[in-house]
Order: C-alpha cells, then structure tokens, then sequence
C-alpha cells in the first residue's frame, strides 16, 4: 500500500474507503498528501468524510510545518535502534541457531558481530570472562569467502548498512 | 482480495481487545510483521483509541511498516536512478548517525 495506492482509494466510492485512506495518510503524516486531502475536504459529498480530511488535513499540516518529509521518516526508521528487549530475543535466537544451515553469508556475519558485541559489552560490565571458543565459529568454507578487513573488495556503506555493521566492525575484530 | 495470513488476522482482532495493554502487544506484533494489510487497522487505532498511549504506538508502528515498504520500493529496479540515489543518501546519512553514537558510547 503506497502513496498511490492511497490517492486512488481518496476517490473510491465507498466513504468507509476514503475514510480508511485519511486516517492512513494522516497517521503516517504522509506530506505529499496534502492537496489531495485538501481536496476531499472541499469537494467529498459525505459530510463524515469531509470531517475525517479536515483532521487529516490538519495532522499533515502540522507535520508539514515542522519540516517532516518522508525521507526523514525513513531516516527515524533506520536509526532506529532494537528495543532491548527484541534484541535479547534475536540474540537468544541466534544461539539456538546452528550457522551452518544459515546459508546467506551476510546472516551468518551479522550474527558473529552481535555475539561479539554483546560478549565484549559483557565484559566491559564486569559481567563475564571473555571466552573466545564461546563464539560461533563459521563454516571454513565460508570464512574463505568473508572479505578481509584489508581486502582491496571492501565492502561499501550500504553493504555493511545492510549486514547491521559499521566500518568499526572490522578494526574491532583485527 | 489479498489473503490475509493467520498471524495478521490474529493480530488485527487483537486491536479490538479491551485491555489496553493486550492491543499494545497486538500493535507490537502486526509492527514486526511488517505487513501493509494492517495499515487501515492501526490506523483507525490511531484515529479512535481513548488511551493515548495505545495512539502513538499505533502510528509508530504504522509509519515502520509504510515508510519501511518505501524503502524496499527505492531498493529495487521499480524505483528511478534519482530515487535509488537519495535512498542511497539516506541510508549514509543513516549510517553516519549510528556511527557518530558508536563513537560516542566509545568515549
């Protein structure tokens, strides 16, 4: 369901439809909505729907006001951090996990990089004795395969952005 | 009519739970799922939900999920090269910020 999918339902001939695509748009602040919202309020003929645009329209305005684009919306989105409680349960996932039927060679990479951080977090804390042989161990058909912190194939930003990396990663784990 | 999966119509019925904290949890669960087929169910959440709480879960969840589909949209060949290029802007503006933290939680 993206944007234009949105505008098309504003023109539905069901009101509960137009109604259901306001409410979508001003919850996601969609502001390239705004004429289109603006327009429902002048020309809807349900007087229910004009209500909903008018609400709409205000929430999007708001946001308008305030600078949100939704290239910032996906910027929240991707700076974003786990909630705690998620990543214990990814991490605990990944224990339970045997890597070798992990195939993408990029999940396997990520999953080592966690258990690292979070080993060393652990110990940083106090926590724990850090354990090398506690962290998976790759398959050695693959390890080969892994770029190498000073291959000249250096993985680019949207690689690593990807993986859930960051360039830190690989001075880390030299 | 798109076939709805079991896991989102449960979590769909959830959103008429009494209990607050429980339509929390379905909003929770419909975010991970990550499916568009919720977006009119959190929205009306979002419109009509007396705890303000449970309002502001819903549109951060519902804002995930649609602006999350944007994102796979500019990953793929449907988007344009200008859209390819300032999703690959926002991604290094991203990734910038959560290195700048990394560096800070460093010191």
């Amino acid at each position: 369901m993206d944007l234009d999918d949105l505008a098309r339902r504003l023109g539905d001939p069901d009101p509960r439809a137009r109604v259901e695509a306001l409410r979508i748009l001003a919850m996601v602040e969609e502001t390239r909505a705004l004429d289109a919202v603006r327009w429902v309020f002048n020309h809807d003929p349900e007087a229910g729907v004009r209500e909903v645009a008018e609400w709409a329209g205000r929430l999007i305005f708001t946001a308008q006001q305030r600078g949100y684009t939704p290239e910032q919306a996906m910027e929240e989105i991707f700076a974003r951090p786990l909630p705690t409680e998620h990543q214990e349960l990814f991490l605990e996932s990944l224990a339970q996990t045997d890597l070798r039927f992990t195939r993408h060679p990029r999940t396997q990479q990520y999953a080592v990089d966690q258990t690292y951080r979070r080993r060393l977090a652990d110990v940083m804390r106090g926590e724990e004795t850090p354990v090398a042989s506690e962290l998976p161990l790759l398959p050695s058909t693959l390890t080969a395969s892994l770029p190498s912190p000073t291959s000249a194939s250096e993985p680019g930003d949207l690689d690593l952005l990807d993986a859930g990396l960051s360039r830190h990663f690989w001075e880390e784990i030299s | 009519m798109t076939e709805l999966s079991p896991a989102l119509r449960a979590g769909l019925a959830r959103l008429n739970a009494p209990d607050p904290l429980e339509r929390l949890e379905a909003i929770k669960a419909l975010e991970l799922l990550g499916d568009a087929n919720a977006l009119p169910g959190l929205a009306e959440i979002f419109a009509t939900d007396p705890e303000p709480e449970v309002r502001e879960r819903a549109q951060k969840a519902g804002k995930t999920i649609y602006y999350g589909a944007l994102r796979r949209r500019l990953e793929t060949h449907e988007a344009s090269d200008e859209e390819r290029r300032q999703a690959a802007e926002i991604l290094a503006r991203a990734q910038a910020r959560k290195t700048q933290t990394h560096d800070m939680l460093k010191k």
